[in-house]
C-alpha cells in the first residue's frame, strides 16, 4: 500500500554489529529464571504472544551459556522421526541421521520446540522421557538404544496461549514437567530501547511507534486476533530507516499483517495517521 | 408482489458507517470497548459510551478524532464517576469547563504513553493547565474554587453530569437517540401514533442538520435521518416505500408476502422493517391456518435493563463449552500416516522402503486416513425474552440466568468461528412476533452485540411455533451449511394470546417436526427443569444447565443427538425418494 511517497535517502544507522550474544533486553526476571533452570537441567516453557521476544531470549541464553541451539518449528504434520532422527538412503546404503532432539541430547545443547501445541501428541511423546528424572531418550528405531542426556542438555518449548483455539491446548502432563516463564510485551521505555537498538531509528518516530502499539493493544477490535507485537514495530522502524514514510511503514508492517477485514483495515489506517506526529499535520 | 431487497437499516457501528474507525480510536484511548452513538445533546460521555451531538456534525475528520479521543481519555482516567459527579452538582458552567480542562490535563499526564502527540500538544497549548491534578476529586475541588473559566476549544466536548448519574443507576440512558428511534421500536408500544411532542423535537433536529456535511459525524446523522426524510411526512402504506419489504431471494416455505403488520410497528418505524408471515397449526381442525402469524426482525432499542457486564476475553466456561462443541457434528479431513484409508501416504511409503532396506521392521502406517474435524455447522440461538407464566418477579432472575447461558454459548460459538447468530424473541399476539437482533449471521460477536444482549428486558409472551418457523427459515436460508441447529434458550413454555395449553403444544410440536424435516435440528436449553420442557421437546431434545459451568457437559451430547436424528431422517427421506 505504498503511496506516491518518494523514498528518501536512508537515515544513518547507529552502530555496527557488536560481537557477543544476540541482543536481548530483559523485561522482568526471565533471564535469571532461565539460567537457573538451565544449570539444573530443567525444561522451560516460554509462554507469550507472538513477537514478544521468546525466540530471541532462547538465542541469547544459548550464546550466554555457551551451548549449541537446535530449533524446531512445530507443525501438525510433524512426526516423531522429525525430532528423533531417521534412516536415509545414500548411494544404496542406509545411514542413521540424528534429529535435532537427539543431537541436542548427545551434545548437551538446547533443543527449542517453537509453537509446540501445533504438533500432534504422538509426535512429541518422545520428550516425556527427557523431561523427567530419567533424562534419557529412547530410540526404538535403532533397536531400543537409549541416549542419556549429556550435561548441559535442556529442552525449551514455547507457545502462544492467547492465540490457540480450544482444540490446541498443552496437556497437563506435558505442562507440569516444565518451568514456565511468562513473557509479555515490554513496557514503553524498554520497547523504545529495543526498537532503537534493533534498527537504529531515533527520535520522534520511535515514540510514535511505541504509542501506536500501546493504543492498538488497548483497542477493542474482536477482529484483531493478535495485537501489534514488538516484532512488527521493529519491522516498521526498519522500513522507516530505509526511507519509507511513517504511515506507509506502519500500514505495511503492522496493520496489514493483522487483518484482512476491509473495515478494520480502514480503521487501523486512520488510527495510524492519528498517531503520526509529523510536520505535515 | 414484487421482490425487493430490504435496505439495510442505518445504525452506528455498521460496516458502511463513517464512525467505525473513530470507534476504534476511542477504545484504544479509553482502554476498553467504547460505543459511539448519535444524540441530541452536545457531545459528552457517560463514562461508558460517547454520545456525539449536533455540535460534532460540522467538524472535520481530524477534529472529530480529537473530540472522541478527549472524551475517551476522560473515560480512561475515571473522570466520569458518580462520586465525583456528585461533588459538581448544581455547579455553574464555568466550573464544568474548568473541571474538564483540569481532567484533560491530568489525562495528558497519566496517558502520556497512549495519547498521540497531536492531542498532547493541543492540551498543553490550548488548555493552559500548568500543574496536573492528582485525582478527579482534586480536579472537582479545584473547579469549584474557580469563578470564571474560559471557553473550551471545540474538540474538548462537554460534560453531562445527568448522563453519568443515569448510567450509574442503570436507568435508561439518555432519551433514545435518533439512531435508536430510527432502527427499532419502543419496547412498550401502546400508542399507535407518534407523539405530537416527539414529532416537534425531531423536526427541529432535522432543521439543524439540514446542511451538507463532509465530516464523519455529519454524514452519520444524515445517513440516519435520510431514510425518514426521503419518505416525506411519515409512513404511508403497507407493502410499499417506508413500510415493509420482503427480503430478496427464495421466500421461506410457509411465508407469504406481507400484507399486514400491526399498526404499532408501522407507525413508529421510520425505516424498513423486514417482516414475514407464517401459518399456524390448528390441532382442532387438523389443518394449518394460513398467513396467521407475523414475524418482524428488528434491532433492540437501547433500554438498559441491567448494566452490561465488563467486556472481557474468553472465560473458562466459554472455553469449556467450545471444547465440547468440537465433538459435535464432525466432518472428515485427511490424516496422513494411518493404518488404513483411501490413499497412500507417499512419505510414509518411502520411509517404509528405507526401513526395509535398513533391515528394520517397517512402520505399516502408510495410508492417508480420515480424521474428525468440526463440520460446517450453523447455529441460531433464540433467547426467550419474555415473562414466564409463573409471574414477573421470578421471571427477571430466570431471564438473567438464561441470558448468561446465551452469552456464554454465543462466546463459545464465536471462538470456534462457527456460523452463528443470536436473536432474542418475544410476542404479543399473533400479529406481533418480534425477533430482536443481538448478533446476525454476518455480524461479529463484539461489545456492541453483547450490549444489545444485556440491554434487553423481558416482556411479552412466547408464541413458540411462530418463532421456530421463522428461526428455521433463517437457518435454511444460510447457504453452504452441512448441519443446522436451532437452540432455544428459555423455559420452553409456549403461551400467548389465544395460544395456550393443548393448542400451543400441538403447534409447537408441529413446528418442530417441520423444522426437522427441513434438516434443522431443534433443541431447548433451560436453567430449570420443567414438565413442559419434557413434553414439548422430549427427554433427548432439551437439557438443563443451572449455570454456565454445567453447560459444557450438557450441550455436546444434546446437539450430537439432535443432529443425528436429523441426519437419520434425511437418510430415510432419501431412501423414500429413491424407492
Amino acid at each position: 500500500m505504498v503511496t506516491d511517497a518518494v523514498l528518501t535517502p536512508p537515515a544513518p544507522v547507529l552502530a555496527t554489529e557488536e560481537p557477543g550474544p544476540p541482543y536481548y533486553r530483559e523485561v522482568g526476571k526471565e533471564v535469571l529464571v532461565f539460567e537457573a533452570a538451565a544449570r539444573a537441567g530443567l525444561p522451560v516453557l516460554l509462554k507469550g504472544p507472538t513477537g514478544c521476544g521468546k525466540t530471541r531470549l532462547v538465542e541469547h541464553m544459548a550464546a550466554r551459556l555457551g551451548r549449541s541451539l537446535h530449533t524446531v518449528s512445530c507443525h501438525e504434520d510433524m512426526t516423531a522421526s522429525d525430532l528423533l532422527g531417521r534412516f536415509v538412503l545414500t548411494g544404496g546404503e542406509t545411514r542413521w541421521v540424528d534429529g535435532p532432539l537427539t543431537t541436542a541430547a548427545r551434545e548437551g545443547g538446547i533443543c527449542y520446540l517453537d509453537e509446540i501445541v501445533e504438533a500432534r501428541a504422538d509426535a512429541i511423546v518422545a520428550i516425556h522421557s527427557l523431561t523427567d528424572h530419567r533424562r534419557q531418550l529412547s530410540l526404538e528405531r535403532l533397536g531400543g538404544v537409549t541416549v542419556p542426556a549429556a550435561d548441559g542438555f535442556q529442552l525449551v518449548v514455547s507457545y502462544n496461549p492467547g492465540y490457540q483455539s480450544v482444540l490446541k491446548d498443552l496437556k497437563p502432563s506435558t505442562r507440569q514437567r516444565m518451568v514456565a516463564i511468562d513473557l509479555g510485551f515490554p513496557s514503553p521505555e524498554i520497547e523504545r530501547e529495543v526498537v532503537r537498538r534493533e534498527t537504529g531509528l531515533q527520535g520522534q518516530p520511535v515514540e510514535d511507534l511505541v504509542r501506536l502499539a500501546q493504543a492498538l493493544r488497548r483497542a477493542d477490535a474482536m477482529g484483531l486476533r493478535e495485537v501489534a507485537s514488538t516484532r512488527t514495530l521493529v519491522s516498521a522502524a526498519t522500513l522507516i530507516v530505509q526511507g519509507l514514510g511513517f504511515a506507509d511503514a506502519c500500514t505495511a508492517a503492522i496493520a496489514s499483517p493483522l487483518t484482512d477485514d476491509e473495515g478494520l483495515m480502514a480503521s487501523l489506517v486512520a488510527l495510524i495517521t492519528t498517531y503520526e506526529t509529523g510536520e505535515s499535520r | 408482489m414484487s421482490t425487493t431487497t430490504a435496505p439495510h437499516p442505518p445504525r452506528v457501528g455498521g460496516p458502511a458507517d463513517p464512525l467505525t474507525s473513530v470507534a476504534l480510536l476511542a477504545s484504544a484511548v479509553a482502554g476498553r470497548p467504547v460505543e459511539l452513538r448519535l444524540g441530541r445533546r452536545p457531545t459528552h460521555s457517560d463514562g461508558w459510551s460517547i454520545t456525539l451531538g449536533p455540535d460534532a456534525a460540522e467538524l472535520s475528520n481530524h477534529e472529530v478524532e480529537l473530540l472522541v479521543m478527549a472524551q475517551a481519555s476522560l473515560m480512561a482516567v475515571g473522570s466520569l464517576v458518580p462520586d465525583v459527579v456528585q461533588l459538581l452538582r448544581g455547579a455553574s458552567p464555568d466550573t464544568h469547563r474548568q473541571f474538564l480542562a483540569l481532567e484533560l490535563g491530568r489525562a495528558r499526564r497519566e496517558l502520556r504513553e497512549v495519547l498521540p502527540g497531536k492531542l498532547a500538544m493541543l492540551i498543553d497549548r490550548d488548555l493552559g493547565v500548568t500543574t496536573a491534578t492528582a485525582s478527579s476529586r482534586e480536579s472537582a475541588h479545584g473547579a469549584l474554587a474557580v469563578r470564571q473559566a474560559p471557553d473550551l476549544p471545540r474538540w474538548c466536548g462537554h460534560l453531562d453530569l445527568d448522563s453519568v448519574r443515569r448510567r450509574a443507576r442503570a436507568h435508561p440512558a439518555d432519551p433514545p437517540s435518533q439512531a435508536e428511534l430510527a432502527v427499532s421500536l419502543r419496547e412498550q408500544v401502546e400508542r399507535q401514533q407518534v407523539d405530537a411532542d416527539e414529532e416537534g423535537e425531531r423536526s427541529t433536529l432535522l432543521e439543524k442538520l439540514a446542511g451538507p456535511f463532509s465530516g464523519p459525524v455529519g454524514r452519520a446523522f444524515q445517513n440516519m435521518l435520510g431514510a425518514r426524510r426521503s419518505e416525506g411526512s411519515g409512513v404511508t402504506g403497507f407493502a410499499t416505500g417506508g413500510g415493509v419489504s420482503r427480503r430478496s431471494g427464495r421466500p421461506p416455505v410457509g411465508a407469504v408476502p406481507v400484507s399486514a403488520l400491526p399498526p404499532s410497528l408501522m407507525a413508529t418505524a421510520t425505516t424498513s422493517v423486514v417482516g414475514h408471515v407464517y401459518p399456524e397449526w390448528d390441532v382442532v381442525r387438523g389443518a394449518h391456518r394460513p398467513a396467521w402469524c407475523t414475524v418482524a426482525t428488528l434491532d433492540p432499542s437501547g433500554t438498559t435493563a441491567t448494566a452490561a457486564p465488563a467486556p472481557r476475553r474468553m472465560s473458562t466456561e466459554e472455553r469449556a463449552v467450545a471444547r465440547s462443541l468440537m465433538r459435535v457434528a464432525p466432518s472428515w479431513a485427511r490424516r496422513p500416516r494411518s493404518l488404513d484409508g483411501p490413499d497412500i501416504d507417499l512419505t510414509a511409503a518411502v520411509d517404509l522402503q528405507v526401513a526395509l532396506a535398513a533391515g528394520y521392521t517397517p512402520d505399516p502406517r502408510v495410508h492417508v486416513g480420515e480424521q474428525r474435524r468440526a463440520g460446517e455447522i450453523g447455529v441460531l440461538v433464540l433467547l426467550d425474552a419474555t415473562e414466564s407464566a409463573s409471574g414477573p418477579r421470578s421471571a427477571t432472575t430466570l431471564f438473567d440466568e438464561h441470558r448468561v447461558l446465551a452469552d456464554v454459548f454465543a462466546g463459545a460459538l464465536h471462538s470456534l468461528d462457527v456460523h452463528a447468530a443470536t436473536y432474542a424473541f418475544r410476542t404479543r399476539g399473533r400479529h406481533d412476533v418480534r425477533f430482536l437482533r443481538c448478533k446476525g449471521f454476518s455480524d461479529r460477536w463484539d461489545a456492541a452485540g453483547r450490549r444489545r444482549l444485556w440491554g434487553l428486558s423481558p416482556s411479552g409472551f412466547t408464541r413458540l411455533g411462530a418463532a421456530l418457523r421463522h428461526g428455521t427459515a433463517m437457518l435454511a436460508d444460510q447457504p453452504g451449511l452441512r448441519h443446522r441447529v436451532l437452540v432455544v434458550i428459555g423455559d420452553g413454555i409456549a403461551y400467548d394470546d389465544g395460544y395456550e395449553g393443548g393448542y400451543a403444544s400441538a403447534d409447537t410440536a408441529r413446528a418442530l417436526a417441520e423444522a426437522r424435516r427441513r434438516g434443522v435440528a431443534c433443541v431447548a436449553l433451560s436453567a430449570r427443569p420443567s414438565y413442559a420442557l419434557q413434553d414439548l421437546w422430549g427427554v433427548d431434545g432439551h437439557c438443563v444447565a443451572r449455570d454456565p459451568h454445567r453447560l459444557a457437559g450438557e450441550i455436546a451430547p444434546l446437539l450430537t443427538h439432535a443432529l443425528g436424528q436429523v441426519a437419520l431422517r434425511a437418510g430415510q427421506t432419501n431412501d423414500e425418494r429413491r424407492s
